[in-house]
């Protein structure tokens, strides 16, 4: 063939290649153009929706509060305790709420949330004892626990904290596991009736997979809003940019039990050593006062007034303890419902 | 077993054994609160990070056992065997060895070509004797290219990180977590520069250990005395050329010998057919050149840029007056101009921080400064309670400090009284502060201060808000004798982008309370 022009058949080929081409351009484009989507926020979840799964059993008559003091658990500087003491100090404690077996189920999964927010010393008393949380350990696996997990999501660099506190090897002696959070463990939770928190982050991955909640918390003098007892303890379960918190502190913490209550908590107070002022970090051994005290209960509001005492302070000056009695969370006479053993 | 299988598995265990310290270095640190081992070692046997740091500070820093005086016992490995360091342990060249391997051409004639000597291999020799001129005078740049601390320094803050992020993105979304991964600032530059060095090597085998290592140019030097050598029996040589096939420095094993190229691989007494070469004690001297072929002029003229260079940076200032406010260097630190003497850049100590606030420099500490560690508050904030940085640093930039004498409630070895680091102090800017600027309550600041008392403190005030009704308000302050300059406060601080309270250099004190009134804040405390 001579000339400048293609024969027909190789015209045809030529022309027939170049639609499919353009052909299969166009249909890329129509096809992705229909799945044209506005990225949608994973929805939140409630705790609500849980609630079933966290029933205990009823005990009428059973005390909100219960009290136990020993003389020995701590010498006067607040040095270590005494395993063995501060687990018959539980055990003691637990009997009139129906002890361990009540709040954990025969081969369930029990989330131990401890107050671990700093890399410090537990004698600083900014932080949960790495005993105390040993002891609980150990009575949930005596109870029946088939899993105990000991999460915190501190403010500090959360692998350090763990470690450097001794709280790490305390729970892995007593059988515990650690859960180290991480973004991916955190999804948006919606707390009903709340007052000012939005769906916020929470450490679901750990709340999703537990039958029980136990809450430690230390007694702290907290440097905005009084006081750092259980009710505030459960910050640690929340993840984001919880540096916010503090523009309504007193609301925040409301909204903090409202968000846990279905789990039906069991709440520790671990007062074996006092941190009196420059709260929440302490640092000083000055800052810190031994009371050989350990709390546990099931009313927030009740155990936390009770915390206030051992700070020296008068419950009805923390502003969220008033609000919480307001909302009906627990009763700030607390020694009316409280035993001590 | 054949020498060059029993070479492998000495490059194979040492390289190993470098990136399971690199990485445990990081692990280890969390897990231990103080750690056990680190790479330090690798840095500690490196003549180049000994040399450089000797030239400027007059010394070989130890603490407790050896120190920097373990590069003895490579400085006296060249001195027997030559360059072996650079095939038989150098982890960096191990891996360039393995990647040029993988490139290698089908063809042997193409393979003898790749492995001809070239003039561009005097380079490093000029190299060295830039960054010797420049440690002379006070500033240590070897860091930039001695391959263990460039190596460390990209596993640590662009490599590790990209493969734990992969992992990371790999593993089902269960509930078992491994903790946020560390981020760093221009990690990627770090990261692509090592990346390209690697790839150089499918253009010219081990580009990096034949043309710029300044390590293996100080080695390649000592080799000029070195006992052993690759002899040549010249009655059974047939110049064929097949010693060129894996030749892995390009030293011309067919011919005379360039003493200071050979990497002493020994794959060319493999290779020959003939059995002609072998690795002998003391073999005669014409066989071989000795000396490196580099004109001793281009050398002098070397050490005079890195000699010039060193002052010519300072002219701008930052290093003493006009220091940036960035500038803000880890617990143990030693002062500034000490600093720049020791660190070699290898990165260790942001590999062992457990909270991520160390970073590499970019322009905050001068451009000599670039990839010395700096905190950065918005990545984390400096625990008080840890002092792991100092564990690891092999030169004494960081000082070993335990906590107690870090936090002045110990004295110091050889009976310094105890001093208080303070890495900077905390200033407010309260056109952005909450409370000060927006009548909002916060003090989160005061809430995270870790010190006792805090040197964050809020005094409650009246305010009269824009409806005009009162409202009583914390409004947070400093007290600059207390504040330890950790940024806590910082790091917390609601305003994210740009924080309301930001720690800046001053008021810094160094280790042992040594530092510039340049860089004081108080005349007393």
């Amino acid at each position: 063939m001579d000339g400048g022009t293609a024969g027909r058949r190789d015209f045809l080929r030529r022309c027939a290649t170049t639609a499919a081409v353009g052909a299969a351009g166009g249909g890329l484009a129509w096809w992705a153009y229909g799945r044209q989507r506005r990225p949608r926020p994973a929805g939140a979840v409630s705790l609500d929706d849980l609630a079933a799964r966290f029933a205990r059993p009823d005990l009428p008559g059973a005390p909100a509060l219960v009290v136990a003091r020993d003389t020995a658990i701590a010498d006067a500087r607040g040095g270590p305790i005494d395993p063995a003491v501060i687990e018959r100090m539980l055990a003691r404690a637990l009997e009139p709420l129906g002890t361990m077996a009540r709040f954990v189920p025969r081969g369930g999964s029990v989330l131990v949330k401890p107050n671990a927010a700093f890399a410090a010393d537990p004698l600083s008393g900014a932080i949960a004892d790495p005993r105390t949380i040993a002891a609980v350990v150990k009575s949930a696996f005596a109870a029946g626990a088939a899993e105990v997990l000991v999460a915190d999501n501190p403010i500090a660099a959360p692998a350090l904290v763990f470690d450097r506190s001794g709280i790490a090897a305390a729970v892995r002696a007593a059988g515990g596991r650690i859960v180290v959070p991480d973004e991916r463990g955190f999804a948006p939770v919606r707390v009903t009736g709340a007052t000012v928190l939005p769906d916020w982050p929470a450490f679901i991955a750990v709340l999703a997979r537990v039958d029980a909640v136990i809450g430690i918390a230390p007694v702290k003098d907290h440097n905005l809003c009084g006081a750092s007892l259980t009710m505030k303890n459960w910050y640690g379960l929340l993840g984001g940019n919880r540096s916010q918190f503090h523009q309504h502190i007193h609301e925040v913490i409301c909204d903090l039990w409202r968000l846990v209550r279905p789990a039906a908590p069991l709440l520790v107070l671990d007062g074996t050593r006092v941190l009196m002022r420059n709260g929440p970090t302490g640092g000083s051994a000055a800052d810190v006062v031994v009371r050989n005290t350990l709390a546990v209960g099931t009313d927030p509001v009740a155990i936390d007034a009770f915390g206030v005492t051992l700070l020296g302070r008068d419950p009805r000056a923390v502003k969220y303890l008033v609000d919480a009695e307001a909302a009906g969370f627990g009763t700030l006479e607390f020694a009316r419902r409280m035993r001590e053993v | 077993m054949r020498i060059t299988l029993v070479r492998r598995l000495w490059q194979a265990a040492f390289l190993a054994l470098f990136l399971y310290l690199a990485f445990m270095t990081a692990g280890l640190a969390a897990r231990l609160g103080a750690l056990s081992a680190s790479a330090s070692f690798f840095l500690e046997v490196d003549p180049l990070v000994a040399f450089g740091t000797l030239c400027a500070t007059g010394q070989l820093y130890h603490l407790g056992a050896f120190g920097l005086a373990w590069a003895l016992v490579v400085f006296a490995s060249a001195l027997v065997f030559g360059r072996a360091f650079c095939s038989w342990v150098c982890p960096f060249g191990t891996t360039h060895h393995a990647i040029g391997s993988l490139a290698r051409p089908r063809a042997a004639k193409d393979r003898c070509r790749r492995n001809d000597y070239r003039p561009a291999q005097a380079l490093k020799y000029v190299v060295l004797a830039g960054f010797l001129g420049a440690a002379c005078l006070g500033s240590v740049q070897i860091g930039l290219l001695d391959p263990l601390c460039l190596y460390h320094r990209s596993l640590a803050t662009s490599l590790f990180p990209l493969i734990e992020s992969a992992v990371r993105a790999a593993l089902p979304g269960g509930w078992i977590y491994a903790g946020e991964a560390p981020l760093f600032q221009g990690g990627w530059a770090i990261g692509a520069a090592a990346l390209a060095l690697f790839l150089a090597n499918t253009a010219l085998p081990r580009f990096f250990c034949r043309v710029l290592c300044p390590l293996g140019a100080l080695l390649g030097l000592l080799s000029r005395f070195a006992l052993f050598r690759i002899a040549r029996d010249e009655s059974a040589c047939t110049r064929c050329g097949m010693c060129r096939a894996h030749c892995e420095g390009a030293c011309d094993p067919d011919g005379k010998l360039r003493q200071s190229e050979c990497l002493v691989c020994l794959n060319c007494i493999e290779d020959c057919p003939h059995g002609a070469l072998s690795f002998r004690l003391l073999p005669r001297e014409s066989g071989a050149r000795p000396w490196p072929e580099v004109r001793d002029r281009r050398l002098v003229l070397g050490a005079c840029v890195g000699a010039v260079a060193a002052p010519l940076v300072r002219l701008s200032g930052g290093t003493e007056r006009s220091f940036s406010p960035a500038a803000i260097r880890p617990p143990g630190a030693v002062e500034e101009l000490e600093f720049l003497k020791r660190c070699v850049k290898c990165g260790q100590c942001m590999r062992v921080c457990p909270t991520n606030v160390l970073q590499p420099a970019l322009l905050e500490a001068g451009i000599e400064g670039v990839w010395t560690p700096v905190l950065n508050m918005r990545y984390g904030a400096c625990e008080k309670n840890c002092a792991l940085c100092g564990q690891v640093c092999p030169t004494g930039a960081i000082e070993r400090l335990t906590v107690a004498q870090r936090n002045g409630e110990a004295p110091y070895p050889g009976g310094d009284a105890p001093v208080k680091v303070k890495l900077g102090t905390s200033f407010y800017d309260r056109g952005r502060c909450l409370p000060w600027a927006m009548d909002i309550p916060c003090v989160v600041c005061e809430e995270v201060c870790p010190v006792s008392p805090k040197a964050i403190y809020s005094v409650e005030t009246m305010v009269t808000t824009r409806d005009g009704t009162s409202l009583a308000i914390k409004l947070p302050r400093v007290d600059p004798s207390l504040c330890i300059g950790c940024g806590a406060c910082e790091h917390a601080c609601p305003v994210k982008d740009l924080p309301a309270i930001r720690v800046t250099a001053a008021g810094e004190t160094r280790s042992r309370g040594w530092g510039t009134r340049e860089r004081g804040l108080l005349l007393k405390g």
